[in-house]
């Protein structure tokens, strides 16, 4: 991921989509300061409630910011709860490592915290093989909520489950959001989906942020171009119009596109998006796209 | 012999179709059966796609695994060009085996990666033992830019660990596309592709078909790609058919709940979705040990019927011309 910034304001949801591999994952590593070990760069600001949190020191911010402030739903997360260790005790860790909770008082915070992703509370005793992939996916959500986080990220919290049990997994996340004034990024390269939660919609291609904006615009008007295909490669279920391809693929990150990075891609290319990488431009919905330049 | 939706000029014929597993949940304990598929009857015609669709489970890969006897089936009957080949023996079925095709989901394990691209699309011309070296060379080459993988002399020299996932599922197609088969089965084709190339490999087996009248038995989970893709839509629900007509029809005005459910459940893109919950159905898909009686659809239907829906199977009746739906409260 190369340069990107946004805000998001609490209790609103930022969806990131794009495809696979443009560095979706690893924006929602970077917040969270969950580095892997042959990461060569990280630089930059990430502030919360005002504060900055790049000078945290890491024991400070392992004990201040995340799971507490900041969390997160990993993508696959579902299939990486232990076969050995009852689900309840997974999702009871964090308070008594990080509250010094004892067991009783972690134990009834447990069954609260299940209870509120609509499992039944016995669920604390029972084994991850003993869970459907739709329970198995409440579990994990009720882990990511059990310090009582402000924001919490979501990384394809669906993507691995069928259309129903992804829709009742939606519904719970909006239920969530309502009754605890949640704020998330939810992280997705399903478009449609995207917009069951997003209140402000960010574009990610090759590493990048390209596009940026409320959904009430994006979606029905987006400014980027490759915002534009992506929209339009979608197959709609609720209208006759016909899903086009974009040509190509996306670049290999270790050696991108000179310029914009989709200018190889891109139906409106001209010369200057070959050699200088466009800036934002616009108010409320930010694109980095040369034809946006004043006049342009 | 009855086939809802008719079998005239069908390359592909499935009658009361039925395909159970025996399964021992621990050795030495009485098999159990899974019902896996249950009474299915279907025909594909000639040049034609149908879509299975359906939730994770509910029989599709069975269904077109059994249709071209890559698994036998436990009753009911599969007929190819009228031909009855239920029982014939696999020696005598290799013509089959060059007729009908299955391009599979995971082009990740579909395709050798340590195989060139030209090894992969050869090799069935050299099992089915067709053409000269030359021949097959030429062959390969025109599947190849059928496929879009052009220039195909610089394509088929490449392994296939050195391609994109959206490459490697095009060298599925073209290994598919090779013999010329007259129907194949496109089993979640494009489900572990992206957005941008997703569109492409179906705008790809749309081309093939139209060329070369090649009928497609098309299994998804995705209502939308059927949308697009598909002349007649087949919805599954535990093992049975559950809806049956032509994509604007059933999508149009889809009779069945489940499919009112399944419409429901896949979001478009549009920024008022986060204003309302999804009426998505609650629970689970039963299991197919013992399937619910009656209609296996109604411990989960928001209009099931006491005393009428657990108790008598539906059939599935024509409620539209060529729209059927196996609902009692269906009209
Ligand atoms: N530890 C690592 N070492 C080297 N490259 C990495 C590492 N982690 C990620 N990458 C690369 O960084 C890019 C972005 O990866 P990332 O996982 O953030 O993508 P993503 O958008 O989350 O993709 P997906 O939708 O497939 O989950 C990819 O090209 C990936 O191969
Ligand atoms: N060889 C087998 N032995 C036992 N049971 C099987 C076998 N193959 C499939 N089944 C069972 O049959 C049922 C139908 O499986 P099938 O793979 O046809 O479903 P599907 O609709 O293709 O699902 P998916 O969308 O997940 O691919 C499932 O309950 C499955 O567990
Ligand atoms: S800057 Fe140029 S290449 Fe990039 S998206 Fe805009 S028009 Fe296309
Ligand atoms: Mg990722
Ligand atoms: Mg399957």
């Amino acid at each position: 991921m190369d340069g990107i910034s946004f805000d998001l304001e609490r209790g609103q949801t930022l969806a990131i989509v794009g495809e696979s591999g443009c560095g979706k994952t690893s924006t929602a590593s970077a917040i969270l300061r969950m580095l892997p070990r042959n990461v060569a760069k990280y630089e930059g600001r990430v502030e919360f409630d005002g504060k900055d949190l790049m000078t945290l020191n890491n024991e400070d911010f392992r004990t201040q910011v995340r799971w507490r402030a900041v969390s997160i739903v990993f993508q696959g997360a579902m299939n990486a709860l232990s076969p050995m260790i009852p689900v309840g005790r997974q999702v009871a860790e964090p308070l008594m490592l990080h509250l010094d909770m004892d067991k009783e008082e972690a134990r009834a915070k447990t069954e609260e915290a299940m209870e509120s992703v609509g499992l039944p509370r016995y669920t604390v005793d029972r084994y991850a093989h003993e869970l459907s992939g739709g329970m198995k996916q409440r579990v994990v959500i009720a882990m990511a909520l059990v310090m009582r986080p402000s924001l919490v990220i979501l990384d394809e919290p669906t993507s691995a489950l069928d259309v129903m049990t992804q829709a009742n997994i939606m519904n719970l996340l909006k239920q969530l959001k309502e009754e605890q004034g949640l704020s998330y990024i939810f992280i997705t390269h399903d478009l449609g989906l995207s917009s069951e939660l997003a209140d402000w919609v960010g574009i990610m291609y090759a590493g990048q942020l390209v596009e940026v904006g409320p959904a009430e615009t994006v979606f029905p008007k987006p400014t980027h171009p490759y915002t534009q295909k992506l929209l339009s490669s979608v197959p709609r279920l609720k209208s006759e119009e016909k899903p086009d391809s974009i040509p190509g693929t996306p670049p290999d990150l270790t050696s991108p596109p000179k310029g914009c990075r989709f200018h190889p891609r891109c139906p409106f290319v001209f010369e200057k998006c070959k050699s200088f990488e466009p800036p934002f431009f616009g108010q409320t919905d930010r694109s980095a796209c040369w034809l946006l330049e004043a006049g342009g | 012999m009855y086939i809802p939706g008719g079998a005239e000029d069908a390359v592909l014929i499935l009658d009361r179709l039925e395909t159970h597993f025996k399964v021992r949940t621990k050795p030495f304990a009485r098999p159990l059966s899974v019902h896996a598929v249950d009474d299915v009857s279907l025909a594909i015609r000639k040049g034609e796609t149908v879509a299975v669709v359906g939730e994770s489970g509910s029989g599709k890969t069975t269904l077109g695994r059994t249709a071209v006897r890559l698994i036998e089936p436990t009753g009911g009957r599969v007929l190819y060009d009228g031909q009855d080949i239920t029982h014939t023996k696999m020696k005598n079925l290799m013509w089959l085996r060059r007729k009908t095709q299955i391009v599979p989901q995971d082009p990740y394990a579909s395709v050798n990666p340590a195989f060139t691209v030209f090894k992969i699309l050869e090799e069935p011309l050299i099992v089915h033992h067709e053409g000269t070296t030359e021949e097959r060379e030429d062959r390969v080459h025109k599947a190849l830019e059928s496929v879009k993988l052009i220039p195909p002399d610089i394509f088929e020299r490449k392994f296939a660990h050195m391609l994109s996932g959206g490459q490697r599922q095009r060298v599925a197609v073209a290994r598919a596309m090779i013999l010329d088969p007259e129907l194949i089965i496109a089993d979640e084709p494009v489900s572990m592709l992206d957005a941008s190339v997703r569109v492409s490999i179906l705008d790809l087996l749309r081309q093939i078909q139209t060329d070369r009248r090649v009928a497609f038995l098309y299994i998804t989970h995705d209502l939308a790609t059927a949308r697009h893709f598909a002349n007649r839509i087949a919805v599954m629900y535990a093992g049975k058919l559950a809806e049956l007509g032509p994509v604007g029809s059933v999508l149009a005005e889809p009779l069945h709940p489940y499919t009112q459910a399944l419409m429901a459940a896949i979001p478009d893109p549009d920024p008022e979705n986060r204003f309302r919950k999804i009426a998505a159905l609650p629970g689970e898909p039963p299991s197919l040990v013992s399937p619910p009686s009656g209609c296996r659809f109604h411990p989960r239907c928001p209009i099931a019927r006491q005393g009428l829906c657990e108790v008598e199977v539906p059939a599935l009746r024509e409620l539209r011309p060529g729209h059927f739906v196996a609902c009692h409260l269906a009209v």
